[in-house]
């Protein structure tokens, strides 16, 4: 069978540019776009997949991760793909890649101007668990009334001591709108702020993009006294001695002994002992 | 003053002694049904003018119309905002939304109807202050103590949900939260129906002190002539959606003029 140049015709890929181009304008801002049918299934990243197939170009190179990792199935089939319906390089380094398509992890690597990161997002708007009305949640965001979500984290310190969120930590965008970073670790969200790279979201079932302009504030909310501290991790890694990373902990025996390592695959390679 | 005719007011500057809110012969529809007809009122600083009538008469229509949730086919409001008077007319959405949540405060009937049941008690009354940019988690805490503390809940439930309040104790939560503003202005739509008559009489006797304590205008909605008489200073009798007949709270119960008044009072207050 034959495809259109990275799978979608040439229609669709302009529709999700022009989108793009309105997320770009609003920082932060989610934006309706006409997804269409993929042939992976939605847990899969098909927002983040058509977002891909929409600027990618012939010169492009690639780099996929999910969990940090570049060789699990789900980044394997993705890189697989662009590489049919594309046949684009791709590569495991993020300082080669210019797009990075990513589930859960921001590359430890610092990123740099002019490329892009593609995050695969499953549920776009920040206050759903909250407030699971769309067109309510729609006037909360116009309106700037983000108090439900402070509520949210009044009560984690109230209850837990601390803000007990792990991952899709919320965030201010350009000092206007809140933005669900994806499920990344709190950990990764500093990473978004002012960032020299393009960062755009997608998430293919619920049909919404959103986009982070290079060098833009991402502030996580927090309070005065109980300022923003994601949980670090506790070790060393155990296979290249990082201990600023991201870890994994695996688990050896079933005495349970612990170990740590990066979950960034790449700079776990490349970081000298 | 308070009249139902189409007389026009003036709205007066900013500063003190000028009225809180003006209403302006407001008419109001339902479809086809007229549901308000040409009703002007004012409520000054400090005052607590009540609006009582039957079931039906229009009365929570009325005091949506003043607090900027339904717009009027006819006439006008100005209400006290972040410069003085303000046409509710004239206001954006963002506007009004930021005055009803820090200028003005609204206590309706059903507390579970205002409260965020799944957000603490002490999360909920602290909402207000920290919508408006209050972002230091121990002043808030220190906040909704003293707020528990003013509407006479244990603060030993400073953390409790909402849902394992007492209905006497849910509506005491919904005042500490929305008196914690100090707004100038206070709608209240029967504040205290659907609570067994000892907790009425207890929160009654709490809302009297809160409310002769500040400067707050007071719009009281109640079909309870015992809780007019305890609370207002001003009553205006609505029947069918028009005022007829207001003035100081005494003399409308004691002395009514029109025949339907006179009809209220000796049924609902006993001699
Ligand atoms: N949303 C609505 N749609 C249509 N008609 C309405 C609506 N709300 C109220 N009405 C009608 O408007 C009239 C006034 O109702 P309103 O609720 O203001 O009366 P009320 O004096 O507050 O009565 P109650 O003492 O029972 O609360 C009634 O005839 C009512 O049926
Ligand atoms: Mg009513
Ligand atoms: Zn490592």
């Amino acid at each position: 069978m034959d495809y259109n140049f990275a799978y979608l015709d040439e229609q669709s890929k302009r529709a999700i540019r022009r989108s793009l181009l309105k997320a770009v304008a609003i920082p932060g801002h989610q934006i309706p776009f006409a997804s269409r049918e993929m042939p992976l299934p939605y847990g899969w990243g098909t927002g983040g997949i058509q977002l891909t197939a929409a600027i990618i170009g012939k010169d492009d190179v690639l780099k996929v991760i999910d969990q940090g990792a570049d060789d699990t199935t789900n980044a394997v089939s993705i890189r697989q793909f662009f590489a049919r319906v594309a046949g684009v390089a791709s590569t495991t380094k993020t300082r080669l890649a210019s797009i990075i398509q990513t589930r859960h992890r921001i590359p430890e690597t610092a990123l740099q101007g002019g490329q892009i990161m593609v995050y695969q997002v499953p549920m776009p708007e920040p206050l759903f668990k909250l407030e699971p009305r769309r067109t309510e949640t729609r006037m909360l965001h116009a309106l700037g009334d983000y108090s439900l979500m402070y509520l949210q984290l009044y009560d984690h310190i109230t209850r837990y001591g601390r803000v007990a969120i792990g991952y899709d930590y919320p965030v201010m965008v350009h000092d206007r709108y809140l933005m669900s970073p994806s499920p990344i670790p709190a950990f990764d969200v500093p990473k978004m702020h002012m960032s020299p790279a393009l960062q755009l979201f997608g998430a293919g079932r619920e049909k919404r993009l959103y986009a982070v302009p290079p060098y833009t504030r991402v502030v996580p909310l927090a309070f005065a006294d109980y300022p923003f501290a994601p949980v670090q991790a506790q070790a060393p890694c155990a296979i290249c001695g990082s201990s600023s990373s991201y870890k994994d902990e695996i688990i050896l025996d079933d005495r349970g002994t612990r170990q740590y390592v990066c979950s960034d695959t790449d700079y776990c390679e490349q970081h000298p002992c | 003053m308070l009249t139902s005719s189409s007389q026009t007011h003036t709205p007066t500057p900013t500063t003190a002694p000028g009225p809180a809110i003006i209403a302006q012969s407001l008419h109001f529809r339902f479809g086809s049904q007229m549901v308000l007809r040409d009703v002007s009122l004012e409520v000054f600083p400090g005052e607590v003018l009540a609006i009582v009538g039957e079931s039906g008469s229009g009365k929570s229509t009325l005091l949506n119309l003043l607090y900027g949730n339904l717009q009027p086919c006819q006439g006008s409001v100005h209400a006290i905002g972040n410069a003085g008077l303000q046409p509710l007319a004239s206001l954006s959405q963002q506007t009004l939304r930021q005055l009803q949540r820090s200028r003005w405060g609204y206590v309706c009937q059903n507390p579970r109807d205002a409260l965020r049941m799944a957000i603490s008690a002490s999360g909920n009354i602290i909402e207000r202050p920290m919508a408006m940019g209050l972002r230091h988690y121990a002043t808030l805490r220190q906040e909704a103590r003293h707020w528990l503390e003013k509407v006479e809940i244990d603060p030993a439930r400073l953390d409790d949900l909402p849902g394992t309040f007492s209905g006497g104790m849910l509506q005491r939560l919904q005042i500490a939260r929305t008196l914690i503003s100090q707004p100038a202005l206070l709608y209240l739509d029967e504040p205290t129906s659907g609570l067994d008559v000892s907790v009425q009489a207890a929160l009654l006797d709490l809302l009297r002190k809160l409310v002769s304590n500040e400067q707050m205008a007071v719009l009281l909605v109640t079909h309870d002539l015992a809780v007019a008489r305890l609370l207002a200073q001003r009553i205006a009798v609505m029947r069918r959606g028009e005022i007829i007949e207001a003035g100081l709270a005494d003399q409308v119960l004691d002395d009514p003029r029109h025949p339907y008044t006179q009809l209220l009072v000796s049924s609902v207050l006993p001699a």
